[in-house]
């Protein structure tokens, strides 16, 4: 029986390492990736744009090349229209390449893959490793399962435009966000019960269009890696440390809600010593919550040298205090302490 | 050019100085002989407050009532296919009552009518409480910040003058006015200076009483008094957490001088 639930995965060991206990990226609103290039890190991102893509000359059932070329188009404009970021992207040919070669083109297209019964999508990157350039990024769409470029979403089928939108986040850079609640089902896996952001790992079920829209977690973590000019100026961060019995908590989910817009962008506690930072904020006051990264499994976010020293094992709590976030500057360093559950 | 000027001033000091019944219709070498004159002594009808087009000045300090900012609901998306919003959590703000300080001029058009332009500027802290938790997280009250506010406002006052009370030195009145709304905040210590600028417009509607002491014989200052106010307001704009219009009671008196 075809699973309804799918669990995205990005590929890939040389991302993983990104989010390594030590390592932690100050300049994160979100998940977003980076290589260790000496004592620093280096942001995953494209040096140049716009990207330039193929797509695979071979479509699925109810899905033609053509329409996939559109659907791609589609989500792409999506992400080119964030007026805080300056993405784009453009479209070359089709080819017959297989959108997992290290071939040098970034490719992106359907292939049966049966075997990943919870796999939707996989972006692949080849990054160097010495400046965090991405050079190759290909994604494949998993045509075991039914897909859908209906304007209005179809039952049954998973769709597409929501999905690349969410695998091309990843290609320009972006992690997985945590900004969703889940549950888990008799059958395994899980189902998505709300989200919000398009980078959450698990999809919507089939017929949902709503993941078209990038919501603002999406947003920030899109302008973070690049800004157009002027952003940085404008935004601000909040950073600070969440804490268990006076030691710091790896892998707490911290999410910065901006009463007067209701935007939430969230990040993760990074290192040992509970640190994290937010950044690419609209300058205002926050509300912060913190919560067990408990809605997805961990390696949807940490590499496995990692997930063993997160803790899960705290209730969600709220600072009891507004956090001020200064246009082009950060707040005042504050610390949330919880308490195991 | 001189004579022209000295003509003016010396109207202005007739109307400043008329009595309410009285004609302004004095000759021009009249006007300028009396403002040539060393402190002319009028009747005590001519110096009592509140006679038409006189002026006062009002500083008060008063009280701003609690009120609401609205609420805010931290939603993410529903998984289905209506794509409704999913609370997460909730969260509610107010301004908590502060005092502010206030300074009105006021121009009496007639004996029943004035014209007033206001200042009024306070610092509310704004509370919040969040509730409602999806996962079960406590529901708490929290102070968030402080907020520099200013109201700018043009009112108009209608003297109830069958109403005088205290052998009529106590003026009742009802005021409506509209204006300005300035809000200053985002302060990230109490060091730094704010960045976030809020605006809006602000309306009222409210009653006082002025109750004047006798008035003094001599002098540019006609008579002193104390002003008391009870205003409602409605903010429109400014920071609020979901967009509405906020509403306040305010409560105050202070020294009016009437000139």
């Amino acid at each position: 029986m075809r699973q309804r639930t799918g669990i995205r995965r990005r590929a890939v060991i040389i991302l993983s390492a990104m989010l390594a206990l030590g390592q932690s990226w100050p300049a994160a609103a979100y998940q977003t990736y980076g290589v260790q290039v000496g004592s620093r890190l280096a942001p995953v991102k494209w040096s140049g744009l716009p990207v330039r893509y193929f797509v695979a000359d071979r479509g699925t059932t109810g899905v033609t090349s053509s329409q996939f070329r559109d659907a791609a188009a589609r989500a792409f404009t999506t992400w080119q229209n964030v007026a805080t970021a300056a993405v784009s992207a453009q479209f070359v040919g089709f080819t017959l390449a297989e959108p997992d070669e290290e071939d040098g083109q970034n490719t992106m297209g359907f292939l049966s893959r049966p075997d990943l019964e919870r796999v939707l999508g996989t972006t692949n990157y080849l990054i160097d490793d010495t400046t965090g350039e991405i050079l190759e990024a290909d994604i494949f769409f998993n045509s075991a399962f039914q897909w859908s470029v209906a304007s209005a979403g179809e039952s049954g089928k998973f769709d597409l435009e929501s999905i690349i939108l969410h695998e091309t986040g990843h290609l320009f850079g972006l992690g997985h966000s945590a900004l969703g609640e889940t549950q888990l089902q008799a059958g395994g896996g899980r189902r998505v019960i709300a989200a919000e952001a398009v980078m959450f790992p698990i999809a919507f079920s089939t017929g949902n269009i709503s993941d078209r829209t990038p919501r603002a977690d999406d947003i920030a973590g899109l302008s973070e890696i690049y800004p157009r000019t002027g952003f940085s100026s404008s935004s601000g961060s909040l950073s600070g440390r969440v804490t268990k019995g006076g030691q710091g908590v790896v892998g707490a989910h911290v999410v910065a809600f901006n009463p007067a817009t209701g935007a939430l962008v969230g990040n993760f506690t990074l290192d040992r010593q509970g640190h994290f930072t937010i950044s690419s904020l609209a300058p205002g006051p926050y509300i912060i919550r913190v919560e067990p990264l408990d809605d997805a499994e961990l390696d949807s976010f940490f590499d496995d040298s990692t997930i063993s020293e997160v803790d899960i094992n705290f209730r969600v709590t709220f600072y009891q205090g507004f956090i001020v976030v200064p246009p082009g500057g950060g707040s005042q360093p504050f610390e949330v302490q919880v308490t195991a559950k | 050019m001189k004579t022209r000027t000295a003509c003016v001033l010396a109207a202005v000091v007739m109307v400043l100085g008329q009595n309410d019944g009285a004609s302004a219709q004095a000759p021009a070498g009249a006007a300028e002989s009396r403002a040539a004159a060393p402190a002319p002594r009028m009747s005590p009808a001519a110096r009592q407050p509140g006679r038409a087009r006189s002026f006062e000045l009002t500083a008060s300090v008063f009280f701003l009532a609690p009120s609401s900012l609205g609420t805010s609901s931290a939603n993410l998306t529903s998984n289905d296919l209506s794509g409704t919003a999913y609370r997460w959590f909730s969260a509610s703000g107010e301004f908590r009552g502060a005092p502010g300080i206030e300074v009105r001029a006021s121009y009496n058009v007639t004996r029943a009518i004035a014209v007033e332009g206001g200042l009024t500027y306070s610092r509310p802290v704004i509370a919040f409480t969040v509730a409602n938790d999806a996962e079960g997280a406590s529901g708490f009250t929290a102070p968030g910040e402080t907020v520099s506010q200013f109201f700018f406002d043009a009112s108009l006052v209608a003297y109830l003058s069958r109403y005088r009370f205290a052998g009529g030195r106590a003026r009742p009145f009802v005021e409506v006015g509209a204006g300005y709304l300035r809000e200053l905040h985002g302060q990230t210590s109490a060091a730094s200076g704010y960045f976030a600028l809020e605006s809006g417009q602000v309306y009222h509607a409210g009653a006082g009483v002025k109750y004047f002491f006798r008035p003094r014989p001599t002098g540019f200052v006609k008579a002193y008094g104390l002003r008391f106010d009870a205003r409602f307001y409605v903010r429109n704009g400014g920071f609020t957490f979901d967009g509405s219009h906020s509403k306040t009671f305010a409560a105050g008196g202070g020294l009016v001088v009437a000139f």
